[in-house]
């Protein structure tokens, strides 16, 4: 009664390129969004929470499906084979730069907006990036490597589950 | 459907799954995935194992019933 509908691979992976370029515009046309609210309406978090969920949802889906599918170990092989630094290294070296990226952001947002006199903005410059630092980089850098982690693990799991050569299958 | 024959192949050709990935551009999984046959590599791919291992697209990919 239905006919069974046929699918062309060569369509099929033409549509596949069309919708990876859709999410790199959604995510950018989001992230440029972000920018340009918090240029005119100041850092407020909830002026930009469509945005936050478009780009936090997208990201976690991506690494969750990729573990959960095995992909991300062999992202990680791919990525090692042809670059100079790990993947793990690499994942550390952007939470540590994430972590002095905030504190220079609460740093300078304290000496601009608190401080009184060019002497007390320095001071207040040093000893805010100096606690931020303390507090940010360990938190972005244990987080991310941490989520790099499990996420190989799973990933590492599912592969060779995935390559088990079963003779019952 | 499993591919014996480019399992026997690679390993008269004294490489790993590993070794064979990297002389073609592919992941090790990749590899084992075809090995298993769990993934259906693309007609490249398929060319660039053949010429690695210096054997024909029929005596590595054809099916026989």
């Amino acid at each position: 009664m239905f006919r069974k509908k046929q699918v062309d691979e060569r369509v099929t992976n033409m549509q596949n390129t069309i919708y990876k370029e859709m999410y790199l515009i959604v995510m950018s046309l989001s992230i440029v969004s972000i920018v340009i609210k918090f240029a005119i309406y100041g850092i407020d978090f909830n002026m930009v929470i469509s945005e936050e969920a478009i780009v936090f949802i997208s990201s976690v889906y991506y690494v969750l499906r990729a573990a959960f599918l095995g992909l991300f170990s062999d992202e990680v092989e791919m990525h090692d084979r042809s670059s100079k630094l790990k993947f793990s290294t690499k994942t550390i070296i952007m939470g540590l730069a994430l972590g002095v990226a905030v504190s220079l952001i609460f740093a300078t947002n304290s000496a601009v907006n608190f401080a009184e006199g060019r002497a007390e903005a320095v001071y207040f410059f040093i000893l805010v990036f100096f606690v931020s630092f303390m507090i940010y980089v360990p938190l972005f850098a244990g987080y991310l490597g941490l989520t790099y982690l499990a996420a190989k693990r799973i990933s590492d799991q599912v592969v060779t589950k995935q390559l088990e050569d079963r003779e019952d299958k | 459907m499993k591919n014996i024959k480019l399992k026997m192949a690679r390993v008269e050709y004294d490489l790993s799954q590993d070794a064979l990935a990297r002389k073609v551009g592919v992941s090790r999984q990749t590899i084992g995935l075809i090995e298993v046959g769990k993934y259906n590599p693309s007609l490249n791919l398929c060319i660039a194992i053949c010429k690695t291992l210096n054997k024909t697209l029929d005596e590595l990919f054809w099916e026989e019933d």
